[in-house]
């Protein structure tokens, strides 16, 4: 009986648990926050405009703003490493740890749960991890970097290519 | 009739943790075997992170007749991250009951076990220190690896090992053992075939992740 009784409460232990266990802390409280002018926002004149700040708008639908005028492409805010990658692009960051296959699932088990991120592959040899963006999302950096972390590597460097 | 099936439980899947990482991916969960003719065990664990993992031990010790069954916690103390090389330091701990054949009961029980490891794509080295008493059975136990990859696969490859491990019971009748193995392990899956010379004992462990 107590072979059974010992699988019951850890089968007990670990339904309790997911939920908690799968709750982003990071994760924002969009419904208290005002996106009625987000969609016909004109950026054309935002070429200088810091990034930095943008990180707040994980999630938002920026497929539907007008981005003529400037160029996400471009790396913004000498004082942040808080770059906003969109659209089509891949996102390329340099990892410490990976040596082996294991290391690579963490990394594919993790980022496949976020929502930008259409897939990853991982370079072992180079020690690279390139992850592909759905098109019209984004991913900032220190979410990137936050990621890698939870999977238990260390980020070096990112770099970001358009693919568009 | 529980006590048949426990044994049963652990014999059929033979084994323990394989010496192999004891945390998953947040998320993951693993199962654990290990059978080297002296000890069979079964290790099914969650990680709610990339750093912890809980879950069921199972263990038959054949030489004292006793099996242990519990909770096993598992954390990734410290880990290393290089650009061409990974090093972790683990702690363990489990508690139970063990229930020696031919005694009046089951008795509280428990393990506690150290764990350190380096590794790059070609070289593997680990080194386990265990201290457990399971009933009157009380034991110290130290393990060290040393392991080559003979070609490096890539991702999605056959990976092969080619190890030597040495074990240290000092109260045992042979305190030191070696075991030459090999490693396979290809995608979420891992197998170890190995033989103790001075025990004439196969070694067999199997890991798979979900």
């Amino acid at each position: 009986m107590t072979i059974f009784k010992t699988l019951g409460a850890v089968a007990a232990l670990t339904l309790f648990a997911q939920p908690a266990f799968a709750q982003d802390a990071d994760a924002m409280d969009h419904s208290k926050m005002d996106h009625s002018e987000m969609e016909t926002m004109d950026h054309s004149k935002m070429k200088t405009m810091d990034h930095s700040d943008m990180n707040m708008m994980e999630g938002m639908d920026h497929s539907k703003m007008d981005h003529s005028g400037h160029d996400h492409a471009a790396k913004t805010s000498d004082d942040s490493n808080e770059i906003i990658s969109e659209g089509t692009h891949t996102v390329v960051a340099k990892v410490n740890g990976l040596v082996c296959d294991f290391c690579a699932q963490a990394l594919r088990k993790v980022f496949k749960k976020e929502d930008a991120v259409e897939t990853i592959s991982v370079d072992l040899d180079a020690g690279e991890v390139r992850v592909f963006l759905k098109d019209g999302q984004i991913l900032s950096d220190d979410r990137l970097a936050k990621l890698i972390r939870k999977s238990g590597y260390s980020l070096v460097d990112i770099t970001h290519e358009n693919g568009a | 009739m529980c006590r048949r099936l426990t044994t049963l439980l652990a014999a059929l899947l033979l084994a323990e943790s394989a010496y192999a990482r004891p945390v998953s991916y947040p998320g993951g969960w693993t199962l654990m075997q290990r059978n080297n003719g002296d000890r069979s065990a079964i290790h099914a664990h969650y990680s709610p992170t990339a750093f912890d993992s809980f879950g069921v031990y199972i263990e038959k010790n054949w030489d004292e007749d006793v099996t242990f069954t519990g909770l096993q916690y598992n954390r990734l103390v410290k880990r290393f991250n290089g650009p061409s090389s990974q090093a972790n330091i683990y702690a363990k701990a489990g508690i139970g009951q063990a229930d020696p054949f031919g005694s009046a009961g089951a008795e509280l029980a428990g393990f506690v076990e150290f764990a350190a490891d380096w590794e790059t794509r070609r070289w593997f080295t680990e080194y386990r220190l265990r201290t457990a008493d399971f009933a009157d059975n009380e034991s110290v136990h130290h393990s060290a690896r040393l392991g080559v990859a003979p070609y490096i696969g890539d991702y999605g490859d056959l990976h092969t090992w080619f190890m030597v491990e040495v074990q240290n019971h000092p109260d045992g009748d042979k305190p030191i053992t070696t075991t030459p193995l090999i490693r396979l392990f290809k995608g979420v899956q891992m197998i170890e075939l190995g033989y103790t010379v001075e025990e004439n004992e196969w070694l067999a462990n199997w890991i798979v992740r979900f």
